[in-house]
C-alpha cells in the first residue's frame, strides 16, 4: 500500500521544490491539471485505506462511528476471521467463484469476438449490438432478471428443463431451488455474471483483431493450418498485451461481485457469502454492526485484489512506456 | 440467412468457406439468444397482467402495462428514484468529465516527472474494492451529516468513474493530431487558447462517448447508494427495485420488478445501440492500441 502511496503525496511538491525551471514551458503546469484527480484519489482511496487500516485493528461499533473512541483490540479481529471456519468457507467460494467466472468470461468473450470478425458489417453491427445490451444492464436488473429466469416456481429455466426428455436432464426440476444450497446459487451467479462481463471481453478482442493484418491468416491458411492453429499461432501471441489486461480486470471484477449476489441469495443466506458478502453483512447487516471486524475482511480482500492490481499496473505502464 | 451465404461463398469456391460461414451463423444465433433472451424474458414479463406473471407464452396474451402502473403507485416512490439516480449520476458524469478531461490532458500531451507513477494510480484506484472504501466513507459522512445526501453518493461514485474516465479520455488524447495544437501555438496561441480552441472541439467526440460510459457506470452503481442512504427519498433506482421484494406482503413481485428493470434498462439500451460505434471505441480505447 504505501509505496504506490507515497509518490502521490511527493508530487506536489515536486515543483515548489523547483521552482527555477519555469525556462522553456511552466513545469508546474502539468501538476495543476493533475492536482484535482489527485486530490479525488487522495480522498477516496489513501485515506479510507488508511482508515480501513487502523479499524481493522479496533473494536468499532455504532457508538464509535457516532464519535466515542474506538478500542484496540490489536489483531483480535484477523485471529478471529482468519481462526474461523466461516471466513474460510467465504474464502474458497471467492476465490473458486472468481476461477470459474474468469475462465468462463474470457472463453465466452474471446469465441464472440473471433465470431464477429469473421461475419459482414451488417451482421457484426447486430450481434456486437446485441452484446452491447448485456453489457448496458444494470447488475441489479441483470441480477433480478436471473433470479426471475431460475425462480423455483414459474421460473422459465425449470420448466423448459422439466419439459426436456428426462434421460437427457434427469427429472424433478418443476420445483427445484436454484437458491437453497450454495452450489446452484454459484451456478446461476456465475450464468449472469458472465453475461454482463463477456462483452467487454467480445469488443476487446475485437478490436485487437482488426489490428491483425489479413494476409497472415491467408499465408497460414494457404501453408494448410487449421483455424485452430492460426489462433494460437498468429491471434493469440499478437493479442497477448490485450488478453493479458482483459485477464487481469476480470480477476479484479469477479473478485468483488457484490450486488448480484446480494440480490439473488441475500444477507440472510450465510451459506453462500463471499468475501464482499460477509463483509457487507459483519459492518452493516444487523443491527449490532460490527465496523471492526469487517474491515478486517474488507482488508482481506482488499490485500487480494491489489495483489493483481499490481500485476495489473506494472503491465499498463509497461504497454505506456513502449508507445 | 443461409441461402445468401452460400452463394456468397460460391464464388470463392472454397467448400470449408461456406462450413465455416454456417457454422459462425449458428454461433451467431447462439450469442444472440444468450445475450438477447434475458433481456427479451424482462420485457416480455413486464408487459404481463400480474395474474399471468408465471405464464410462459413468449408473447404476452393480453398485453397489459398494469405492472408498470404498480411501479409508479404512490408510496413506493419509484419515480422520485429516478429522479435521484439522474442527479447522482449526472453530478457524477459532469464532476469526471471536468477533473478527469484536464487530467487525461495532461497525462497525453504533456511531459513531467512520475506520469507513468500517476496513471499507474489514478487506473489502481478503481481497482478497491468498494466495501473497503465504504466502511470508512459511511463513517465520515456520519461524523459531518452527509448521511441520505446527494453527495454522499456523488463522491464515492468517483472513486471509479473517475479512473475509467481519464483512461478513456487519456486514450482519446493521444490520437488527436499534435501538430494542430502546434500550430495554433506557432500562429500565436498560448496553450490555454490552444487546448480551447483546437484540443476541445476536436476531443468533443471522445469526451461525448467518456460521458456515456460513466454516466452508465454511475447509474448502474449499487453499493454506494444502498449504504449511504437509508431514507425512502433519496434512494436511487437500483435500490428502489431491489427494495421491491416483499413489500407488498404476498408473492414476490417478479411482474413489478421486471417492469422496473425495464425502466431503468431501456433508456440506457437505447442511448448504447444508438451510439454503438462509438462506445465499442470508447470500451476498447484503453486496451488497444
Amino acid at each position: 500500500m504505501l509505496d504506490t502511496a507515497q509518490p502521490v503525496r511527493r508530487t506536489p511538491g515536486r515543483d515548489t521544490t523547483r521552482p527555477a525551471r519555469r525556462r522553456r514551458r511552466p513545469r508546474s503546469g502539468p501538476y495543476l491539471l493533475i492536482l484535482p484527480a489527485l486530490v479525488v484519489i487522495g480522498v477516496l482511496l489513501i485515506w479510507p485505506v488508511v482508515q480501513i487500516g487502523r479499524m481493522s485493528f479496533e473494536k468499532v461499533g455504532v457508538r464509535q462511528l457516532r464519535g466515542e473512541p474506538a478500542e484496540n483490540v490489536g489483531l483480535a479481529n484477523y485471529r478471529q476471521i482468519l481462526g474461523d471456519g466461516f471466513f474460510w468457507t467465504t474464502f474458497r467460494h471467492t476465490v473458486l467463484f472468481a476461477v470459474v467466472a474468469v475462465a468462463a468470461t474470457l472463453l465466452v468473450g474471446t469465441l464472440v469476438g473471433l465470431l464477429i470478425n469473421r461475419l459482414g458489417t451488417k451482421m457484426s453491427a447486430f450481434v456486437a449490438g446485441g452484446v452491447l445490451v448485456a453489457w448496458a444492464t444494470p447488475p441489479i436488473t441483470a441480477a433480478i432478471i436471473f433470479s426471475w429466469l431460475f425462480g423455483t416456481t414459474g421460473g422459465l429455466v425449470n420448466w423448459f428443463l422439466d419439459a426436456l426428455p428426462d434421460a437427457l436432464v434427469g427429472s424433478g426440476w418443476a420445483n427445484y431451488n436454484w437458491f437453497g444450497t450454495p452450489l446452484p446459487t454459484y451456478t446461476v451467479l456465475t450464468i449472469c455474471v458472465v453475461w454482463m462481463s463477456f462483452p467487454f471481453v467480445a469488443v476487446s478482442v475485437l478490436a485487437g483483431l482488426r489490428t491483425v493484418p489479413r494476409e497472415l491468416y491467408e499465408a497460414a491458411r494457404v501453408d494448410g493450418s487449421s483455424a485452430w492453429q492460426s489462433f494460437w499461432g498468429i491471434t493469440f501471441p499478437l493479442l497477448r498485451p490485450i488478453f493479458g489486461v482483459l485477464l487481469v480486470l476480470s480477476v479484479i471484477w469477479d473478485f468483488r461481485v457484490f450486488t448480484q449476489l446480494f440480490v439473488m441469495s441475500g444477507l440472510a443466506n450465510r451459506d453462500a457469502f463471499n468475501l464482499s458478502l460477509y463483509g457487507y453483512s459483519e459492518a452493516f447487516g444487523s443491527l449490532n454492526a460490527r465496523y471492526g471486524l469487517g474491515s478486517a475482511i474488507a482488508v482481506v480482500l482488499t490485500l487480494i485484489v491489489l495483489l493483481v492490481t499490481a500485476m495489473y499496473a506494472r503491465m499498463v505502464i509497461r504497454q505506456e512506456g513502449t508507445s | 440467412m443461409t441461402a445468401i451465404s452460400t452463394t456468397k461463398a460460391k464464388p470463392t469456391g472454397r467448400r470449408e468457406f461456406s462450413a465455416g460461414k454456417a457454422l459462425s451463423y449458428l454461433g451467431m444465433a447462439v450469442v444472440a439468444i444468450y445475450c438477447l433472451a434475458p433481456f427479451y424474458w424482462m420485457v416480455v414479463s413486464a408487459f404481463r397482467r400480474p395474474q399471468d406473471q408465471f405464464d410462459n407464452s413468449p408473447i404476452p396474451a393480453p398485453f397489459s402495462v398494469k405492472n408498470f402502473g404498480a411501479v409508479f403507485k404512490p408510496g413506493v416512490g419509484f419515480g422520485r428514484a429516478l429522479v435521484n439516480s439522474l442527479v447522482v449520476a449526472g453530478a457524477t458524469t459532469l464532476l469526471t468529465l471536468v477533473v478527469g478531461t484536464f487530467t487525461a490532458y495532461a497525462l497525453a500531451r504533456l511531459d513531467f516527472k512520475f506520469k507513468n507513477i500517476v496513471l499507474g494510480i489514478i487506473v489502481a484506484t478503481s481497482m478497491f474494492p468498494t466495501i473497503s472504501l465504504i466502511v470508512p466513507l459511511l463513517h465520515l459522512f456520519t461524523n459531518i451529516g452527509w448521511i441520505n445526501s446527494y453527495q454522499a453518493m456523488i463522491i464515492p461514485d468517483l472513486s471509479f468513474v473517475l479512473p475509467l474516465a481519464v483512461w478513456n479520455l487519456n486514450a482519446f488524447f493521444r490520437q488527436m493530431p499534435f501538430e494542430l495544437e502546434y500550430a495554433a501555438m506557432v500562429d500565436g496561441c498560448t496553450r490555454g487558447q490552444a487546448f480551447r480552441k483546437i484540443i476541445v472541439p476536436l476531443a468533443a467526440p471522445g469526451v461525448f462517448t467518456t460521458a456515456i460510459i460513466a454516466f452508465i457506470a454511475a447509474w448502474n452503481e449499487f453499493m454506494i447508494a444502498l449504504t449511504m442512504v437509508n431514507k425512502k427519498e433519496m434512494q436511487t433506482a437500483t435500490v428502489s427495485i431491489s427494495k421491491f421484494t416483499g413489500a407488498y406482503g404476498f408473492d414476490q413481485p417478479f411482474g413489478t420488478q421486471m417492469a422496473a428493470g425495464v425502466l431503468v434498462t431501456v433508456p440506457l439500451v437505447i442511448v448504447v445501440l444508438l451510439l454503438q460505434r462509438r462506445i465499442i471505441a470508447g470500451l476498447t480505447a484503453g486496451g488497444v492500441k
